[in-house]
C-alpha cells in the first residue's frame, strides 16, 4: 500500500503539505510579528496597516500590523487539530453505533430512521449555530466559564450533529452485505452475531469507512469555516462592548476566525480574507487527493484480485 | 386500507420529525450557562409542543409581532432562490456532462479528477471568491455584472449562482459517475450495432433509466445546499428564511418545520411512487 501511494505525486505533496503545516504550527512559539509603522531609514513614514501582501510581509498584516502568514501558522494546529479530531471521532463513534444497529429488525431500524430524519435535512450549520450561539457568544459582563469548558463542549456538539447520517449511512452499508449469501451461509455453519459482524462485514465495508473519514473531514471544515463567518468562533467569540466598535475577535488564531474578523474588509483590503480562505482551500483539497489516491489504492487493489 | 395505513404511517413519521426537532430547538436550555437543567430543559419541551400542536402564537425575536405571515414571506423568498439555484446548478451539471461524455471521452480520468478537487473546495470560498471577483471588475472596469448586497435593490443574480454552483460540480461527479455505469450494460451495446447515434442513445435510454439513481441523491444536495444558502443569506445581507431562523426558539422550531415537513412528505410520495412502479413492472 505504503509504495503505490508513495508513488503518487499528489498524495506525497499532499501529505507533506499539511503534515509541514502541523508541525511548524506545534514547533512554532506562537508569536506573531506586529510593525505598526513602516518608516525607512531616516524615519519617514512610508506606510501604515493593512499592508499588502509583498511589501512588508510575504502575506501581508491585518489592521493592526500583525503579519497574516504567521497568523495562519499558529492558527493551523487548532484548525486541523480540531477538524481530524471531530472527524476522527464522528467516524469512531457512528462504527459503533451502527455495530449495534444494523441487525436490527427492518420494523425497528425504520422506526431509527425516521427518528434520524430530521438531521438529513435541517443543515448542520444551522443546529450547529442555533445551539452554540448561547454558549460562544460572550455575554456583556464576560464568559461565565472557562475556554477549555466551551472548547469541549463546541467539539461534542460538532461530532454529535454528524453522527445520525453517518451511522444511517453506514448501517445502510452493513445491511447490504448482511443480506449476501455467504453470511447466511456463515449463520448456517454457526457463526456467531459477533464472530460475522467482524469476520465478514468488517472486511467488506472498512474500505469505505476510510473514504468517508476524508469526507467527514471536509465536511467538518466547512461546518467550522462557516460558523467561523457567522462570527461564532472556535472556543467563543470576544465582543468588545462599549464604545469601541471592533468586530468580534476569535481566542486563538484559528482560520475560520480570521476570515470571520475581518469579512468587513471583502471590499477594500481583500488580501487579509483572501489568505486564510487560500488555507482553508488548500487543506480541504489535500485532504480530497489524499482520499482520491487512496480510493484508486482500492481500486487497483480490486483489479489485482479479479486477476488472479 | 393499504392507502390508509400508508397515510397513517407518514403522518406517525412526520410527528416524530417534528418531535426530534423540538428537541433540538430546547436543547440550548438544557445546557444553558453549560450546566445541566432537565426539568428546564422538559418544561421547554412540553411547553413548545403544545404550542405547537395548538398552532399557538410565535413571536419573532424582539417579542412584540406575530411571526406568521412574515416568515411564510421569507420562506418563500428563501425557496425561490433555493429553485432557481437548483435549476442552474442541474443545467451546469447537465452542460459539463454533456460536454465530458461527448467531445472529451478520452479525457474522463483527468475530467474526475478535476472535479474531486473543485467539489473538495468549500463553497463558502467559492462564493467569496466570486464576489471578490465581481467587485474587481466593477473596480478595474466599471462594469457592474450583478448587484452584491442589498441595500435597497435586492441582490437576485449573484445568490443563485452561488448557491447552485458550488453543488454542481458534486451533481456532474454524480452524473458521469452513473452514466458510465449506464453505459456498461448490454442493452447500449445492442442500442450501438443498431446504429442509433450516441447522443440519441444518451438522451432517450440512458438518461431515463439513471433518473431513479440521480434522485436517490437529492437528498444529499438539497441539504449541502440549504447550508449554502445560510451563508449566502448572511454574505448578501438578504434577511432569508435561514437568518431569521437563527434568531430565536420559536423562528427555529417554525423554521425547520416549514422545511422539513414539505420535502419529508414529498420525498415519501415518491418513494411510494417509485416503489410500485416497479412492482408493477417486476
Amino acid at each position: 500500500m505504503a509504495i503505490f501511494l508513495l508513488k503518487r505525486k499528489r498524495f506525497v505533496v499532499s501529505v507533506l503539505f499539511l503534515v509541514t503545516l502541523f508541525t511548524w504550527s506545534i514547533l512554532n512559539n506562537g508569536e506573531i510579528q506586529q510593525v505598526r509603522f513602516n518608516t525607512d531609514k531616516s524615519g519617514n513614514l512610508l506606510d501604515a496597516p493593512p499592508y499588502p501582501p509583498f511589501s512588508v510581509f510575504l502575506l501581508g498584516s491585518d489592521r493592526l500590523g500583525y503579519d497574516l502568514g504567521q497568523m495562519m501558522i499558529v492558527g493551523a494546529k487548532y484548525t486541523i487539530g480540531i477538524t481530524l479530531l471531530v472527524a476522527i471521532l464522528r467516524m469512531f463513534l457512528s462504527i459503533i453505533l451502527s455495530a449495534f444497529i444494523y441487525s436490527l429488525k427492518p420494523k425497528i431500524y425504520s422506526v431509527l430512521k425516521s427518528i434520524f430524519e430530521p438531521f438529513s435535512v435541517v443543515p448542520q450549520t444551522i443546529i450547529a449555530y442555533f445551539i452554540l450561539v448561547s454558549v460562544l457568544w460572550m455575554p456583556i459582563d464576560g464568559f461565565p466559564n472557562p475556554f477549555w469548558q466551551r472548547a469541549l463542549f463546541e467539539t461534542i456538539i460538532l461530532v454529535i450533529i454528524a453522527i445520525p447520517n453517518l451511522t444511517i449511512q453506514l448501517s445502510g452499508e452493513m445491511r447490504q452485505v448482511e443480506k449476501e449469501p455467504f453470511i447466511e451461509a456463515a449463520k448456517i455453519l454457526g457463526a456467531s452475531q459477533t464472530s460475522i459482524f467482524f469476520k465478514h462485514i468488517i472486511p467488506h465495508v472498512y474500505e469505505k469507512w476510510i473514504l468517508l473519514f476524508g469526507q467527514q473531514f471536509i465536511q467538518a471544515l466547512q461546518l467550522l469555516a462557516h460558523l467561523g463567518f457567522m462570527k461564532l468562533f472556535f472556543g467563543g467569540s470576544f465582543i468588545a462592548y462599549g464604545d469601541s466598535n471592533d468586530p468580534p475577535r476569535s481566542i486563538s488564531y484559528e482560520w475560520s476566525g480570521v476570515i470571520g474578523d475581518s469579512i468587513s474588509y471583502l471590499f477594500s483590503n481583500q488580501w487579509i480574507i483572501l489568505v486564510p480562505i487560500i488555507f482553508f482551500v488548500l487543506t480541504a483539497i489535500s485532504v480530497a487527493l489524499i482520499n482520491d489516491s487512496v480510493k484508486a489504492f482500492f481500486q487497483h487493489k480490486e483489479v489485482n484480485q479479479a486477476k488472479r | 386500507m393499504n392507502v390508509v395505513k400508508k397515510i397513517g404511517s407518514l403522518f406517525l413519521q412526520c410527528i416524530i420529525g417534528v418531535e426530534v426537532l423540538i428537541l433540538i430547538a430546547a436543547f440550548p436550555v438544557l445546557f444553558a450557562n453549560l450546566t445541566i437543567h432537565i426539568t428546564e430543559y422538559f418544561h421547554t419541551i412540553y411547553e413548545l409542543n403544545i404550542r405547537v400542536f395548538t398552532l399557538g402564537t410565535f413571536l419573532t425575536v424582539d417579542g412584540k409581532s406575530s411571526l406568521f405571515p412574515f416568515i411564510f414571506d421569507r420562506y418563500f423568498e428563501s425557496m425561490k432562490i433555493l429553485g432557481l439555484g437548483i435549476v442552474l446548478a442541474c443545467l451546469i451539471a447537465f452542460l459539463l456532462t454533456y460536454l465530458a461524455l461527448i467531445l472529451f471521452r478520452k479525457r474522463m480520468k483527468a475530467i474526475k479528477y478535476v472535479l474531486e478537487v473543485a467539489e473538495s473546495i468549500p463553497d463558502l470560498m467559492l462564493i467569496l471568491l466570486l464576489q471578490m471577483a465581481v467587485i474587481l471588475i466593477y473596480q478595474k472596469t466599471g462594469i457592474k455584472l450583478a448587484q452584491v448586497v442589498s441595500v435597497r435593490e435586492k441582490a437576485a443574480l449573484l445568490p443563485v449562482i452561488s448557491v447552485g454552483l458550488p453543488i454542481s460540480f458534486y451533481i456532474t461527479k454524480v452524473l458521469i459517475h452513473h452514466i458510465e455505469e449506464e453505459l456498461e450494460k448490454q442493452y447500449i451495446t445492442l442500442a450501438k450495432a443498431k446504429g442509433l447515434s450516441f447522443p440519441y442513445i444518451l438522451n432517450l435510454h440512458v438518461l431515463r433509466n439513471i433518473a431513479d439513481g440521480i434522485f436517490g441523491n437529492s437528498k444529499t444536495i438539497f441539504w449541502s445546499m440549504l447550508s449554502t444558502l445560510v451563508v449566502v443569506d448572511y454574505l448578501f445581507n438578504m434577511n432569508g428564511l435561514l437568518r431569521v431562523m437563527l434568531t430565536g426558539t420559536d423562528p427555529f422550531i417554525i423554521g425547520c418545520i416549514l422545511i422539513f415537513v414539505p420535502f419529508f412528505i414529498l420525498y415519501r410520495i415518491y418513494e411510494w411512487i417509485s416503489f410500485d412502479n416497479r412492482k408493477d413492472i417486476g
